[in-house]
């Protein structure tokens, strides 16, 4: 077995938040790890390291993952979106708005991730029911809001987009 | 238990990443035992922060086209090992045609781990629990093999060899995962009990029933999935299915039960789970 901390890094080159961005990494090192660490994207957080919890949720080529699963080799030239990225000019998005409004964030650790999941939620240009969005979810802990005004935020500016 | 949070990073390995079946093969024949290989990494990359495996390369199967291709022709469905759970649910067919796996792929973890989570890797690991197994064995289906110098073509009833292994060589990978069309009028169904809503089954059964055949199939209630032979018993309609003969039913399955006690479920109640689904999943399948 190789012993652990002794692989030559290697170059990570990602378009994160639509800016190109370059680091050293380990081969080792996951999504993650990169964004905390190397991108100090700070609105990513981490709970259980195994794919449980959900709060390590990102935007990868547009799709959600949990980045804890992802290896940041992985990612290599890829589009990474977080909640940094979603905001335009510092104003508020219209889901961001609702999460405040509906009561959806109570101590926000798992804030970052409903918001980038909802993002793509409402991205589909697709109208979802309660359920569905409620389903969409459940790969995401959150013990404090009980999940209704998180949901209901979603169902409300997705709402929007059909009226 | 092993405490996971303390696993904060990940151990050290190469990560390799060919874009052709050709390459894997090749890969794997130079590095054999000292190499794993990386589909969705929903297990994988848990095992491996747990240091329940430690190998030297992981060969990445995500850039090879070839392995992410889902086909149905006049007699099967073919699914690439390594196409995105999600993916296989949006092909009507599977609702359709083989709803005993569109049901248990549709309730597999949850929906983000399911964009990247694999069919081929949910019997990679060969968990006595892995969701897909019980359909997979009540629709008789085929696993495809490659290595190097071979390929081999098995039954899926023939895969498993207890928990956690499997029947590849360290040369092998499965390519796709075969499963015939059934015959007009065939009912399939799948029904797992588990204690919320992303956490691994307590106990999973499949039922498929038609014209010629009724067999059931078990997850997570043996060190392997379990297939079942129903056909004897003639069930044709709703009323066939009388207490007495449920007993009887019932009588030929327990003895090949073999669960064990862990913090998802006690013995008695992974049983007693088993016989309230196996009825339920019978009596709709006779609807
Ligand atoms: C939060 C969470 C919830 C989950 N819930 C469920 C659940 O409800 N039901 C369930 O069944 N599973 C569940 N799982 C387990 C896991 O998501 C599934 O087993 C998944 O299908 C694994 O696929 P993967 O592509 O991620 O496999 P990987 O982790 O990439 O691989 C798994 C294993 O299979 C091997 N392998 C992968 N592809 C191949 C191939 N083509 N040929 C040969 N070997 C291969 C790998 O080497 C590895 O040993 C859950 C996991 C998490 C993290
Ligand atoms: S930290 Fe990634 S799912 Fe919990
Ligand atoms: S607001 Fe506290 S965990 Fe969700």
């Amino acid at each position: 077995m190789i012993k652990e901390g002794t692989r030559p890094t290697k170059t990570l080159s990602v378009i994160l938040n639509g800016q190109k961005r370059v680091t050293e990494i380990q081969s080792n090192e996951t999504l993650l790890d990169v964004l905390r660490n190397k991108f100090q994207i700070k609105s990513v957080k981490a709970a259980c390291w195994v794919g449980d919890c959900g709060i390590c949720t990102v935007l990868l080529d547009e799709k959600p993952v949990k980045s804890c699963l992802v290896l940041a080799q992985e990612t290599m030239n890829c589009t990474i979106t977080t909640v940094e990225g979603i905001t335009h000019n510092d104003k508020l998005t219209e889901l961001q708005d609702a999460f405040i409004r509906h009561g959806a964030v109570q101590c926000g650790y798992c804030t970052g991730a409903f918001l980038i999941l909802g993002h793509y939620i409402i991205n589909q240009q697709q109208r979802f029911t309660f359920s569905e969005i409620q389903e969409m979810i459940n790969g995401i802990i959150c013990r404090c809001t009980g999940y209704l005004q998180i949901i209901e935020s979603i169902l409300e500016v997705n709402e929007k987009q059909f009226r | 238990m092993k405490n996971t949070i303390s696993f904060s990073t990940l151990p050290d390995f190469d990560l390799l990443t060919p874009s052709s079946l050709n390459e894997v093969l090749e890969l794997l024949n130079q590095y054999k035992e000292k190499s794993r290989l990386l589909a969705g990494g929903t297990d994988l990359l848990i095992e491996l922060r747990q240091r329940l495996k430690a190998p030297e390369v992981l060969i990445d199967l995500k850039k090879v086209s070839d392995l992410q291709t889902i086909r149905i022709t006049d007699d099967e469905l073919i699914i690439g090992a390594v196409t995105p759970i999600i993916e296989i649910l949006t092909l009507p067919v599977v609702k359709e045609e083989f709803n005993a796996l569109y049901q248990a792929l549709i309730d597999l973890a949850d929906e983000i781990i399911r964009y990247r989570a694999t069919l081929g890797g949910n019997i990679g690991t060969a968990s006595p629990a892995a969701d897909s197994a019980a359909p997979l064995y009540v629709l008789d289906a085929q696993i495809e093999i490659s290595s190097l110098s071979d390929a081999r073509t098995i039954p899926i009833t023939q895969f498993f060899t207890g928990v956690k292994s499997n029947i590849l060589s360290t040369d092998e990978v499965i390519t796709s995962i075969r499963i015939p069309r059934p015959l007009k009028g065939t009912k399939s169904a799948f029904m797992k009990a588990k204690r919320s809503s992303e956490d691994l089954a307590i106990v999973g059964v499949a039922c498929l029933h038609n014209e010629k055949r009724t067999s059931l199939a078990y997850t997570a209630i043996a060190p392997t999935p379990l297939l079942i032979d129903i056909t004897d018993f003639k069930l044709e309609k709703r009323e066939d299915l009388n207490q007495t003969i449920f007993e009887r039913i019932w009588e030929k399955i327990l003895p090949n039960l073999n669960p064990i006690d862990d913090v998802r479920s006690s013995k008695k109640y992974r049983i007693h789970m088993a016989e309230i689904i196996t009825r339920k999943i019978l009596k709709e399948a006779l609807e």
